[in-house]
C-alpha cells in the first residue's frame, strides 16, 4: 500500500495534506475502534504541508514521504504525551523523540497519532482500564490482541498504512494475527529502543505493523538505514520450510489449522519444500521466557512501585509476581535460555525458515478469560502467547501475515528465520503474501 | 517449596486473597518447571547475554 500511495504522491495525484486529512477522517469515522489515545492532527497537518512544499521543490525523501503513520503510545514523542497506556504516565510529555520517531520523520512519514495498548505493554488484550478497550476492526466485540492493539486496529481499519509496535512476548505478532495485517519483529537489537519505555530489557523489540509485508520492509529500511527492499516477484523456490513435529500444531482452533495447512500447500505449490523439524521442550522454554519477563518487567517498573495501586489488576498481578521472584530464578532462567538458544539453533541446519501459527485461535471476545479448543478450558493469555513468547527469548526475526479466514476472522501465519536473516525472511513473507492473495486485508470497518 | 505468601509479605505487597492464590499457583508452576531443569545445568553454563541494541 505504501508503494501505491508513494507513487500517487510523487505523481502529485494526491497531496501529503490530503492523505493526512483522509487518515484523520478515518480515525474519526472509526472512533469506536478506539485505536488512538492521542491524535496529533495539528502537528501532522503542519508536517504534511512542509512535505508537500518539499515535493513542490522536487525534494523527495523516499517511499515514506508524506505517508500517514501512527506510533504506539509507549514510544516517546517530543511535546506529545506518552502514556504507556497507564495512569502513572497519563500526563507524561517527553522532551525528546525516540530514535525510531526521529528516523520515521527523517524519512518523511507523517505521525497522525499515538495508538492505544495494553497497560504498560504488559498483556495481550489491549482492554485498557484507563483509556478504554481497543476493539477489533473485524468485530467490535473482540479484542485486537496486544499489547500493540491500537497499532493493529489502526492498520486493520485502514486508518494508516503502518503503525509502530513493540514486541516483548508477541505484542506485534498477536495483534497482526487478530487484525489481519502484517507485523514484523526484527532480530533483537536491529532497531533502536532508545526512547521506548522498557518492559523486558532483553526481550523488547520495536517493529512495524502494516498493510503488507512489503510495507514492513519499507519501514525497516527507514528505521535502520539498511536495505530491506523486496524485488517485484520474490521467490521461495527451493527454500526449506520447517514444520515443527511437536508443540506448535498441537493446540489449534480447527479453522486456524485449516488455514495453516493451506499455507503449507501453497508454499509447496510455488516451489518450497516442507521438512519436519524437531522442537525442544517448548513448554519448558516458555516457562523460562516468562520467568525472564516477570523479573525484567518488575525491574523496569520498580521506580513506580509506590504507585502500584494505580495499575490495573491484571498488570499489577503480573508485576507482583515479578517482585516476588528470587534473583536466583532470574539468573538460572537466563542460563537455561542460553542453552535453549544453542539447542534450538540447530534447526537451521535442516531448514531455512519455520512456518508456525501466530496465534492458536482467532480473536477472542473482550472480557473472555478462557477458551476451549477441544481439550478443556485454556487461559486466553497463556494460549495466545503459546506460539510467540519463546521467539523473543531467542531474538530471532518473525513476520506474521494473514493466511486465511476462520468464521469471518483473520488467521495469521508466522514465519521465523535465523538471527539477522531479516531481509530474506521478509522476502519469503512477501512471496507467501503474493501467493496467498491476502495482501491489504482490510476489515469491514475500514471499507 | 517456596513460601510465596511470606515473600509477598516481606516485599510489602498487599495482595487480596484471590490474587495471592493466583500468584502462588503461577509462581509455583514456574518454579516446578525450572527446578526440574536445574540439575541438568552444568556450572559452565552461563546466563544468556543479549547483543547490544543500537542507540
Amino acid at each position: 500500500m505504501i508503494e501505491k500511495l508513494a507513487t500517487a504522491l510523487r505523481g502529485r495525484a494526491v497531496s501529503c495534506v490530503e492523505l493526512t486529512r483522509e487518515a484523520l477522517r478515518r480515525a474519526e469515522r472509526h472512533a469506536d475502534v478506539n485505536a488512538f489515545i492521542t491524535l496529533t492532527a495539528d502537528s501532522a497537518l503542519a508536517a504534511a504541508g512542509r512535505l508537500d512544499s518539499e515535493l513542490g521543490r522536487g525534494e523527495y525523501r523516499g517511499p515514506l514521504h508524506g505517508i500517514p503513520v501512527a506510533v504506539k503510545d509507549i514510544v516517546c514523542t517530543k511535546g506529545v504525551r506518552t502514556t504507556c497506556g497507564s495512569r502513572i504516565f497519563a500526563d507524561y510529555v517527553p522532551d525528546h523523540d525516540a530514535e525510531v520517531v526521529v528516523r520515521l520523520e527523517k524519512a518523511g512519514a507523517v505521525i497522525v497519532g499515538k495508538t492505544g495498548l495494553h497497560e504498560l505493554a504488559y498483556g495481550i488484550t489491549s482492554n485498557n482500564p484507563h483509556f478504554g478497550a481497543v476493539r477489533n476492526p473485524w468485530d467490535r466485540e473482540r479484542i485486537p490482541g496486544g499489547s500493540s492493539g491500537g497499532s493493529g486496529a489502526a492498520v486493520g481499519a485502514g486508518i494508516c498504512a503502518m503503525a509502530l509496535g513493540t514486541d516483548t512476548g508477541g505484542s506485534i505478532r498477536i495483534p497482526a494475527s487478530f487484525c489481519g495485517v502484517a507485523g514484523f519483529k526484527p532480530t533483537y537489537g536491529t532497531v533502536s529502543k532508545r526512547g521506548v519505555f522498557p518492559l523486558g530489557f532483553t526481550l523488547d523489540h520495536v517493529g512495524p505493523l502494516a498493510a503488507s509485508v512489503r510495507d514492513c520492509a519499507l519501514t525497516m529500511t527507514a528505521l535502520t538505514g539498511k536495505d530491506f527492499s523486496i524485488v517485484a516477484e520474490p521467490s521461495i523456490k527451493g527454500m526449506r520450510i520447517g514444520r515443527p513435529e511437536s508443540f506448535y500444531f498441537e493446540k489449534l482452533e480447527t479453522g486456524v489449522a485449516a488455514a495453516l495447512d493451506a499455507a503449507f500447500r501453497k508454499a509447496e505449490e510455488i516451489g518450497a519444500r516442507v521438512v519436519p523439524v524437531p522442537a525442544p521442550d517448548m513448554e519448558a522454554f516458555n516457562a523460562v521466557a516468562l520467568t525472564v519477563l516477570l523479573a525484567e518487567a518488575a525491574a523496569a517498573l520498580e521506580p513506580h512501585r509506590a504507585r502500584r495501586d494505580e495499575i490495573g489488576p491484571d498488570v499489577r498481578l503480573l508485576l507482583d509476581q515479578g517482585w516476588m521472584l528470587p534473583a536466583s530464578s532470574y539468573v538460572n532462567a537466563q542460563r537455561l535460555r542460553a542453552r535453549f538458544n544453542r539447542e534450538f539453533s540447530n534447526i537451521w541446519k535442516t531448514c531455512d525458515v519455520l512456518f508456525l501459527p501466530a496465534t492458536p485461535t482467532t480473536a477472542p471476545k473482550i472480557g473472555q478469560t478462557s477458551v476451549d479448543i477441544g481439550a478443556g478450558p485454556e487461559d486466553v493469555r497463556l494460549l495466545t502467547t503459546r506460539c510467540v513468547r519463546a521467539i523473543n527469548a531467542l531474538g530471532w526475526p518473525a513476520v506474521v501475515l494473514p493466511c486465511g479466514m476462520s468464521q469471518k476472522l483473520p488467521v495469521g501465519l508466522q514465519i521465523i528465520g535465523p538471527s539477522f536473516g531479516d531481509a530474506s525472511m521478509l522476502r519469503c513473507g512477501a512471496a507467501m503474501e503474493d501467493a496467498l492473495g491476502f495482501t491489504s486485508l482490510t476489515a469491514p470497518a475500514g471499507s | 517449596m517456596t513460601d510465596w505468601k511470606k515473600i509477598a509479605e516481606a516485599q510489602g505487597l498487599k495482595l487480596a486473597e484471590a490474587d495471592l492464590a493466583i500468584a502462588v499457583a503461577r509462581l509455583g508452576a514456574l518454579e516446578e518447571r525450572l527446578r526440574a531443569l536445574l540439575p541438568t545445568l552444568s556450572p559452565d553454563e552461563e546466563p544468556f547475554v543479549p547483543q547490544a541494541s543500537p542507540r
